[in-house]
């Protein structure tokens, strides 16, 4: 098998990354290594070739990665008809900065947020601080439009969306880096290592 | 009070008389035994009977006792059954419980097989003659009377037996049926059906145990001679106990575990994830097309994949198949399967040859235009992605330890279905 290492993801890597709408994502629970998947809604952040994905403080793949960042996740097209056409990549990847916020607001939309930044509280669990830098806020409201323009249809109806912003008053943005990507089309693999 | 509605006479006897009251359940066999081979020593020498009636006596007993441990095995399992949810089903295993311990019905049939025997033992055409053998000649009737004791210990539980055995054989067609009425979320926690298949196996060495009265029947080793019409009661009272209760264990076997529309979405699913975690390594989680028996999940892969060196590594598996509406959210359907893989090696397929050739079937049933473009492309591709097993495809099945159901934001837990 080809292993590629350098610190661009290669085109049809990359491809298949812009084109996902849902991954699968792969974390484990610590204490018995049991590992857990769900089915999740992503961006990929074009400077930084960095993932993102939102979810809800409570859930077991958040209580997961807090335990064990070192997850993967698979996003595939596949073919009903006919193996030999069915694409997909592995990404393996640490979960490395998570931006938890929160709003008084039930059903929070982009809108919302853009409009009074206030209504967003920031807080971390790491650098116990009550509030973020002006960077990160930045950050958040850039990965949330990213999140709005792949997903209008969920985000355009509040409370509706349960992945992504609304429907819950709080939630964590989970920066994922990866470290590798194994590709295949057909029976034929290939892997990609950032150097 | 309500409690001792579903006991057994034999129950009520051990808990409420002493000694057995004051003795932990454990024991009460052994005191029962104990008690009753210190008496028949004791009737044998004061009656004067010959060594063989020492022997068939005490050899019975032995019977009584094994019959009794069988008894008190099952009783309090019965009574810790879990509400079915389907109302159909909830009905038909109420009546069960109640019916398995209505100690009028048992009694009765007690009773019938002790007057009958009682009957066939005392006419002289019949069964006198083995009996007096039995006894050396001596018809005392004080002795009888406590031959007669020991008769109705035996006849209340071999009718004890006889009637468990036909109750949960008729059940067990009722709750097959009763399981066609589930809604689509509705199914039978396992526990109710474990329990049942323990009762049926305890009905099967109740039929095992009878064998044991062969011994005086046929009058081996001490020439009482052989009790030909005895011999083929026993032998057909152990078929019927034997078939009915082995019919019960499959009937109730067939019925399908999980809810129906879980059922239907394991089913016709085409795809899956699987995935898998080696203690301090990145996580791994592939797609993969796999079968789904009714019991648990198979999926094939190949030997060289990292799958399958991982999983030597830590067995467990999470399994999920989703279904996604790109439209609505609100459909969105996934089943999380969390469970152990179990790896077949050449021997294990070799045993499990049945089991392994319905698994293929249905992988053929399932994806009949992935076999056949696997099987045209055979020869350019790579050895991983050949079909032919043990050389290249590795088969991996997943038993389910837990089973999560999403529909919409709705969870539902149906690990008890398992």
């Amino acid at each position: 098998m080809k292993t590629i290492s350098q610190q661009k993801i290669p085109e049809e890597m990359l491809e298949l990354l812009k084109k996902g709408i849902f991954a699968y994502l792969c974390t484990t629970d610590k204490r018995s290594w049991m590992p857990h998947i769900v089915t999740i809604f992503y961006v990929l952040d074009p400077n930084t070739q960095d993932i993102y994905f939102i979810t809800s403080p409570t859930s077991k793949k958040y209580r997961n990665l807090l335990d064990y960042p070192r997850i993967s996740l698979t996003i595939d097209e596949r073919d009903v008809q006919n193996p030999f056409n069915n694409e997909g990549i592995l990404v393996r990847g640490t979960a490395q900065s998570m931006y938890q916020f929160w709003s008084p607001e039930l059903k929070l939309t982009l809108k919302a947020i853009e409009k009074d930044q206030r209504s967003i509280k920031f807080f971390t669990r790491y650098t116990a601080r009550e509030d973020y830098e002006e960077s990160e806020r930045s950050l958040i409201l850039r990965i949330l439009s990213l999140f709005q323009q792949k997903y209008p249809q969920f985000l355009s109806t509040p409370g509706r969306d349960v992945e992504v912003v609304a429907g819950s008053l709080e939630r964590v943005m989970v920066q994922l880096n990866i470290s590798s990507i194994s590709y295949w089309r057909g029976p034929k693999f290939k892997k990609f290592k950032m150097a | 009070m309500i409690q001792n509605e579903r006991k057994w006479t034999y129950e009520l006897i051990i808990e409420k008389i002493p000694p057995f009251k004051y003795l932990p359940r454990h024991f009460d066999v052994l005191a029962q035994l104990i008690i009753m081979a210190i008496t028949g020593s004791a009737i044998n020498y004061v009656f004067g009977l010959p060594f063989v009636s020492l022997v068939y006596g005490l050899w019975i007993i032995f019977v009584v006792i094994l019959q009794s441990t069988i008894a008190i095995y099952y009783g309090p399992a019965l009574r810790t059954l879990h509400p079915p949810i389907n109302p159909v089903e909830k009905i038909t295993f109420e009546k069960y419980r109640e019916q398995m311990f209505d100690s009028k019905i048992i009694l009765t049939i007690g009773l019938i097989i002790f007057i009958g025997g009682a009957g066939y033992f005392l006419t002289p055409s019949l069964g006198l003659k083995s009996f007096s053998g039995w006894l050396g000649g001596n018809l005392n009737p004080v002795l009888l009377v406590f031959v007669f004791l020991l008769w109705w210990d035996l006849a209340y539980r071999i009718g004890l037996g006889l009637y468990t055995t036909f109750l949960s054989f008729v059940k067990s067609i009722q709750l097959f049926s009763a399981a066609k009425l589930r809604g689509p979320m509705e199914y039978m926690p396992m526990v109710n059906i474990r329990t049942f298949i323990k009762v049926s196996l305890a009905n099967i060495l109740f039929g095992v145990v009878a064998l044991l009265l062969l011994l005086p029947i046929s009058g081996l080793g001490f020439r009482t001679g052989m009790d030909e019409i005895l011999f083929a009661v026993t032998i057909t009272y152990f078929l019927l106990v034997i078939i009915l209760g082995s019919l019960a264990i499959g009937i109730v076997d067939a019925i399908p575990k999980l809810p129906p529309h879980i059922n239907k979405l394991l089913r016709d699913s085409d795809f899956a994830y699987v995935g898998i975690s080696v203690p301090f390594k990145f996580t791994h989680v592939t797609p993969v097309i796999f079968v789904f028996d009714g019991r648990s999940l198979y999926f094939a892969t190949s030997k060289e994949s990292q799958k399958l060196k991982d999983l030597k590594k830590n067995k467990k598996i999470a399994f999920l198949v989703d279904h996604r509406d790109p439209t609505e959210s609100y459909n969105n359907e996934a089943i999380l399967t969390l469970g152990r893989g179990k790896v077949y090696n050449f021997i294990e397929t070799l045993i499990q040859g049945i089991r392994m050739l319905r698994v293929r079937h249905l992988f053929a049933q399932k994806y009949p235009r992935y076999m056949s473009a696997y099987k045209k492309n055979d020869k350019h591709v790579p050895l991983a992605w050949k079909t032919k097993p043990f050389i290249s495809r590795q088969l991996i099945r997943v038993d389910p330890d837990r089973m999560i159901y999403w529909h919409g934001v709705k969870k539902i837990d149906i690990s008890a279905a398992l």
